[in-house]
């Protein structure tokens, strides 16, 4: 058969149709010039999707995120970047794997003993939320029965605080990337604190928050009555009255259910908005998008928090004879009117004020918490105090509930689907070879309840190879649930 | 922010690394300024718009806790991107679970909502096909889309394809093949892209 009188093959055809080039088939075949033509016009239509591009407001947004995760990281480098985990009792078990054999070695020793370091959290540490920012008239209470007291900037926020803003708001710190601002005529309580586990309860007014991405079992809610908004990772805010419910979306999704009804359930996509009112459904209630006006407010709203990164050391300050109205803008951030007091990284800021009707100021000042007053025009700016830094609570767990070594010998005994997963792996790529490390959530009974990894970025077949092959691995009974970290180094023998 | 990669004063990427690996900050941030855009841009279209910025985020993370194993046996950019594909298929494996608030998406209501500029009629209709073939992409699954997408838009073979995400060259072939097939099932039922098809092949 000539090569003009055969049908094109499947690849011929994408050939014609992507080069443009032409061939003498197709000016005597109707069906292959159809499929050709078929092709280029997905090719097209494909093509002309336009391509997506940061903001400069992402751009900002997301270098904030990722330096707030390496501060973090360098601050707790063992719980980085991976699921978190349940971490009921966890310990570090140290194997290593020669590639080829898998030998499992003698655990790696922190510090140089002669068994794995056990360190574990009895619970969920305590998160330490704390203000950043106050502007106006803000109160605080550690709990429901305490008296409010003013909140000033640097007060620390604990589970079970509540907050209450009239002629005013405030910006709270809730780790790295995360933080809430509550803005005015608002009441808010921190229902939760616990790591991964926030839940936020407003009781009127409205907040808007900015969560870093979760993972794992982490959770962040804000409850609104009997209405609750779900988040993954994303800007939003919450307004609520008696009368209805507003959930905005800068960026991500998020999820609203109502407590009072599991079955309602509707979510809203950012730039989005979605009103409840009262007496209506969530499911009810259509999604509207958020114009690029309403979305750069939402984004003035948590733009803050990234401005003063947790982790590093902070100073307290205020402006001491700015008077009230008055426009601040600190590196070239705005938040609201005089009178306020914030938190700022130590060091140099870009620092503008403004009084209507005058010329604005502007200058650098060198914020530091030695008390020191530093001069801006006509203005002074008081660094009282060095500003309290968030603190994790840990519980040091004396002997281990089980020897680690039998662990290690279960573990070594049971690596045959574990090589062949890197075996497979290493047939496709010659330089597969690295240190993963499984995280372990072993159930009482021995069996593995859930598996997560960090360290080497594995293709997707080898990943879920090593997940189903950890999820089958069946340990000693050890009588409690434990978190178990196994490094496997990955190398080829010669 | 602009791209700083094209600039006279960024320091080539081998240098960029090499101070990552020793922990300088500095070096972080201006990795950071230089391909920030060029990890989005190649991210465009497999990842939802929505889920953009935390992708690009949690690529950015993993580049500064894995640097230190990257050998420089291939250039920076090939590491980059594979392992940015590579963070972009968990993200989606992730979002799609069962319980998680962020899902594939639906069709999202046409763009042109919210841009009603006086264009022609054409271009109205243009905009409002690749806005419906977008919403289209986004239904497939993430490692089908990937290779339609690096494919189809980027115009990548596919030993490249390959090469960008850990896999074969039979594996891509044969998701490409399914990719595009349940994408034009799809484009045939969707009302605004059925006649388009119909159309090109009789103007053809």
């Amino acid at each position: 058969m000539s090569e003009t009188s055969r049908h094109l093959l499947a690849e011929e055809i994408e050939r014609v149709a992507f080069s443009g080039a032409g061939s003498p088939h197709l000016s005597s075949c109707a069906r292959c010039a159809s499929e050709v033509a078929h092709a280029k016009a997905r090719k097209d239509l494909l093509r002309a999707i336009p391509a997506s591009e940061l903001t400069e407001m992402e751009s900002r947004r997301i270098e904030a995120r990722v330096f707030a995760a390496l501060d973090e990281a360098q601050a707790k480098p063992s719980w980085f970047a991976i699921p978190r985990l349940v971490p009921v009792a966890g310990f570090a078990l140290a194997a290593a794997l020669a590639a080829g054999l898998f030998a499992l070695r003698a655990p790696t020793i922190t510090g140089g003993e002669s068994r794995p370091a056990l360190v574990a959290s009895a619970e969920r540490p305590l998160v330490q939320g704390h203000a950043t920012i106050v502007q106006g008239v803000v109160s605080m209470r550690a709990d429901a029965q305490a008296e409010w007291q003013p909140l000033e900037a640097g007060a620390a926020l604990t589970e079970g605080a509540q907050l209450r803003t009239t002629e005013g708001q405030a910006s709270i710190a809730l780790g790295p990337g995360t933080g809430i601002l509550l803005e005015a005529n608002s009441t808010l309580a921190f229902a939760s604190l616990r790591d991964g586990k926030t839940h936020l309860a407003l009781s009127s007014g409205r907040v808007a928050c900015e969560v870093r991405p979760l993972t794992g079992d982490a959770s962040f809610t804000v409850s609104a009555g009997s209405r609750e908004v779900y988040v993954v990772g994303t800007a939003f805010a919450v307004a609520y009255s008696p009368e209805r419910m507003l959930v905005e979306v800068q960026h991500g999704v998020v999820a609203l259910g109502d407590a009072a009804d599991p079955a309602q359930r509707a979510e809203v996509r950012g730039p989005g908005r979605r009103e409840v009112i009262a007496g209506e459904t969530i499911a009810s209630t259509p999604a509207t998008e958020l114009t690029p006006e309403e979305t750069l407010v939402l984004a003035r709203s948590t733009e803050w928090q990234l401005a003063t990164p947790s982790q590093k050391p902070l100073a307290r300050f205020t402006f001491a004879d700015l008077p009230a109205g008055a426009r601040i803008n600190i590196d070239d951030l705005g938040f609201g009117p005089a009178p306020w007091t914030g938190m700022l990284a130590i060091g140099k800021h870009h620092i503008e004020t403004q009084i209507a009707g005058e010329p604005a100021r502007s200058g650098f000042v060198d914020v530091n918490p030695g008390g020191s007053i530093a001069r801006l025009g006509q203005f002074s700016l008081s660094m009282p105090t060095p500003a309290p830094v968030p603190q994790r609570v840990h519980v040091e767990v004396a002997a281990p509930p089980v020897d680690p070594r039998e662990l290690t010998a279960a573990i070594k005994s049971q690596l045959g689907e574990v090589r062949g997963c890197y075996e497979r792996w290493l047939k496709r790529d010659l330089r597969a070879a690295g240190t993963i490390v499984l995280v372990l959530e072993i159930r009482a009974d021995g069996g593995v309840q859930r598996v997560g990894a960090k360290g080497l970025i594995l293709p997707d077949e080898t990943e879920d190879c090593f997940a189903s092959a950890a999820t089958r691995l069946h340990l000693p009974s050890i009588g409690d649930a434990l978190t178990v970290e196994v490094p496997l180094r990955l190398s080829a023998q010669q | 922010m602009h791209d700083a990669q094209e600039t006279a004063e960024t320091p080539p990427a081998e240098e960029l690394v090499e101070r990552c690996r020793k922990g300088d900050r500095a070096a972080f941030r201006e990795l950071y300024a230089a391909y920030h855009r060029k990890v989005a841009s190649q991210l465009s279209h497999v990842v939802p718009r929505a889920d953009l910025p935390d992708v690009v985020q949690e690529v950015f993370v993993e580049v500064f806790r894995s640097v230190q194993r990257f050998e420089g046996r291939s250039a920076f950019t090939t590491w980059l991107y594979r392992l940015s594909f590579n963070v972009a298929m968990k993200h989606r494996r992730q979002a799609s679970r069962p319980g998680q608030a962020v899902q594939a998406g639906e069709p999202r209501e046409e763009d042109e909502m919210s841009d009603p500029a006086p264009d022609p009629a054409s271009e109205m209709l243009s905009r409002e096909r690749a806005a419906r073939a977008e919403a289209l992409l986004e239904k497939l699954a993430p490692k089908k889309r990937a290779v339609l997408v690096l494919h189809d838009i980027r115009g990548m073979d596919a030993a490249q394809i390959a090469k960008t995400l850990g896999s074969n060259i039979l594996t891509v072939r044969t998701r490409l093949f399914y990719a595009r097939r349940e994408f034009e099932k799809l484009a045939q039922e969707d009302p605004a892209l059925a006649d388009y098809f119909k159309t090109k092949e009789v103007a053809s």
